[in-house]
């Protein structure tokens, strides 16, 4: 068990170093930052200032450890756009981003296992039928998309919510909507095909016949041993939903990490996205790691093997 | 093969989308920067007769119709140009992964494996701050983002057919092995793979129109799907027309070529269904 662990957390950093050295020779390789930054051209001093601002005076090798220890340690340099330090700015911004990301994540699994194991369960009805259409749909219409249609019908034409911005539990719906159904629909289908292979199995009979109820025999039997292809797939679906948050607060104009992400790629504010990009790798790999770790609690088998 | 009526109706729709979009610059000649602007906010046909357009026009009094044509064209253009890049990429890593196996392997596995890991809007925003918002770097973006499922499947692929008799065969009686890998891998791997990027086309289409709409993409004025989304976003309540269509065009793109694609998949290559 020590060593599976003790794998899994190498590998967890490795994959942090080797997302650190390609965005740090990306940036070395695209050209001198300073020319991005001085896009007028500058004086002398001016480009010596800012050379010394992003350490590009000292050799390559330290260059790289330098930015990532700065990195890690938050001491991230200043946004050339806002002239504010960067992690103030994320900061701010930091709380919309990650209430936003849960509340789709709880969704995400609230809603699309129960739907899985309903669709499982009444195999070939119009329930069913229904759950993989919604499945369909919701894998096909695109976030953004999504979220302007919401937006029509239910901000510009029935006055129900908000079409933007931030502060009341009423701004959280469209976007938590649009950003969530992705992810429901895929977990939802998994579930209910990872339900099929289990449920007709000789083991569910034996605890029926023991006199098991059907909820328990659903929920404790079969759902359990159906789990684990579901939370590989969680993993997965969290890196969908951080991305998706991208292109949903644009939509909405919530004041999260998204938006200001992208506004800085737009401006070539390096220093932001450096650190946002690195930010969202590490918590990325911290959640995988964990998804990992948690196969171990479901499958024993798992522990054993490694 | 028997087609499907359904699926026939989804390709002969596909194909005169396809076809009209690319002979836009032929059939609709027009300068995309050109406005007019006495007639802004036109809207469609179907909601005022009167119109003399049959999409409305934009808030510079353009042609929704005529763009919409165009926009198709460059994002088909564009998510097709990544995804043969997308597979030229990852034919490379998962023939290198495949046959040589040991250290090679594990480092590509990990490589693939990190990569599927962060999200690809993150990889499209750090090669748009680094290189600047243009079709190029969509291209790349499409082919940095997309090569990890096709060097999967193409090292599963070979992990297998270097095993497979034929190919032994051929190696004892002294093929070199530039031979079978043009000869033997290359031909076998031919038909799932080109069914796998069938299969993602529609996720790149998807990946260009995000990008576009969050203006890391194609600028101004040039125009994809997503562009002419995020033009309509400013202009819901007035001129709903100009988010609504282009959006349904793109759900529609999608639709139809997953659509196929699953059918081709299943038709063409079952055992593909598990292992992707």
């Amino acid at each position: 068990m020590t060593r599976f662990i003790a794998v899994r957390v190498c590998k967890a950093i490795l994959t942090v170093l080797f997302v650190w050295t390609v965005v740090f020779i990306l940036s070395r390789v695209t050209g001198d930052p300073v020319d991005w930054i001085l896009s007028e051209g500058g004086s002398e001093e001016a480009i010596a200032q800012v050379r010394h601002n992003l350490g590009l005076d000292f050799p390559l090798w330290e260059q790289y450890f330098r930015a990532f220890v700065d990195i890690l340690t938050g001491n991230a340099g200043d946004s050339y756009y806002y002239a504010r330090p960067v992690l103030d700015l994320f900061g701010e911004r930091f709380v919309a981003t990650l209430g936003l990301g849960v509340i789709v994540f709880l969704v995400t699994i609230l809603v699309g296992i129960p739907l899985g194991v309903l669709a499982a369960v009444k195999h070939n009805t119009i329930l069913d039928r229904l759950t993989m259409t919604f499945s369909i749909a919701g894998y096909t219409i695109p976030n953004f998309v999504l979220g302007i249609l919401l937006i029509i019908v239910f901000s510009l034409h029935l006055h129900l919510l908000p079409s933007g911005s931030y502060g009341t539990a009423a701004h959280y719906v469209l976007p938590v909507i649009a950003m969530a159904v992705g992810p429901t629909a895929s977990v939802a289908r998994l579930t209910r095909s990872s339900m099929l292979d289990v449920i007709g199995q000789d083991y569910l009979d034996s605890a029926r016949a023991k006199g098991v109820n059907e909820w328990a025999v659903i929920y404790k039997h079969a759902l359990r041993n159906s789990l684990i292809p579901v939370i590989t797939i969680l993993g997965a679906q969290l890196s969908t939903i951080i991305g998706g948050s991208v292109i949903v607060e644009m939509v909405f104009a919530w004041p999260g990490i998204g938006s200001l992400i992208v506004s800085s790629a737009r401006q070539r504010d390096f220093p932001v996205v450096q650190f946002g990009v690195m930010m969202i790798c590490i918590s990325i790999t911290f959640i995988n790691l964990l998804v990992d770790l948690s196969y171990s609690i479901l499958d024993p088998r798992i522990r054993v093997k490694n | 093969m028997k087609i499907p009526p359904f699926i026939l109706f989804l390709m002969i729709t596909f194909g005169i989308l396809a076809t009209v979009s690319m002979l836009a610059p032929v059939l609709f000649p027009i300068d995309l920067s050109d406005t007019e602007l006495t007639a802004r906010f036109k809207p469609p046909r179907l909601f005022d007769p009167e119109s003399d357009f049959l999409f409305g026009t934009d808030s510079l009094g353009r042609d929704v119709g005529i763009r919409l044509l165009y926009a198709t064209r460059t994002s088909l253009i564009i998510a097709f140009l990544g995804m043969v890049l997308a597979t030229i990429f990852g034919l490379i890593v998962g023939v290198l992964s495949g046959l040589n196996g040991g250290v090679t392997d594990h480092v590509l596995s990990f490589i693939t494996d990190t990569q599927l890991s962060v999200p690809t809007t993150f990889i499209g925003i750090i090669c748009a701050t680094m290189m600047g918002s243009d079709a190029l770097t969509v291209i790349i973006v499409i082919g940095v983002t997309g090569w990890p499922g096709f060097a999967r499947l193409v090292r599963s692929q070979v992990i297998q057919l270097k095993e497979a008799k034929f190919v032994e065969s051929s190696r004892s009686i002294g093929a070199s092995k530039t031979r079978i890998f043009f000869e033997h891998i290359l031909t076998n791997i031919a038909s799932p793979l080109i069914v796998y990027a069938t299969m993602n086309l529609s996720s790149f289409i998807l990946l260009e129109s995000a990008l576009s709409y969050i203006g890391l993409g194609i600028q101004p004025p040039e125009t994809t799907l997503g562009v002419m989304v995020s033009d309509g976003r400013n202009y819901l309540l007035q001129s709903w027309w100009m988010a609504v269509i282009p959006s349904v065009l793109i759900v529609l793109l999608i639709l139809q070529i997953s659509l196929i694609g699953d059918w081709l998949r299943d038709k063409l290559d079952p055992k593909l269904k598990n292992k992707t």
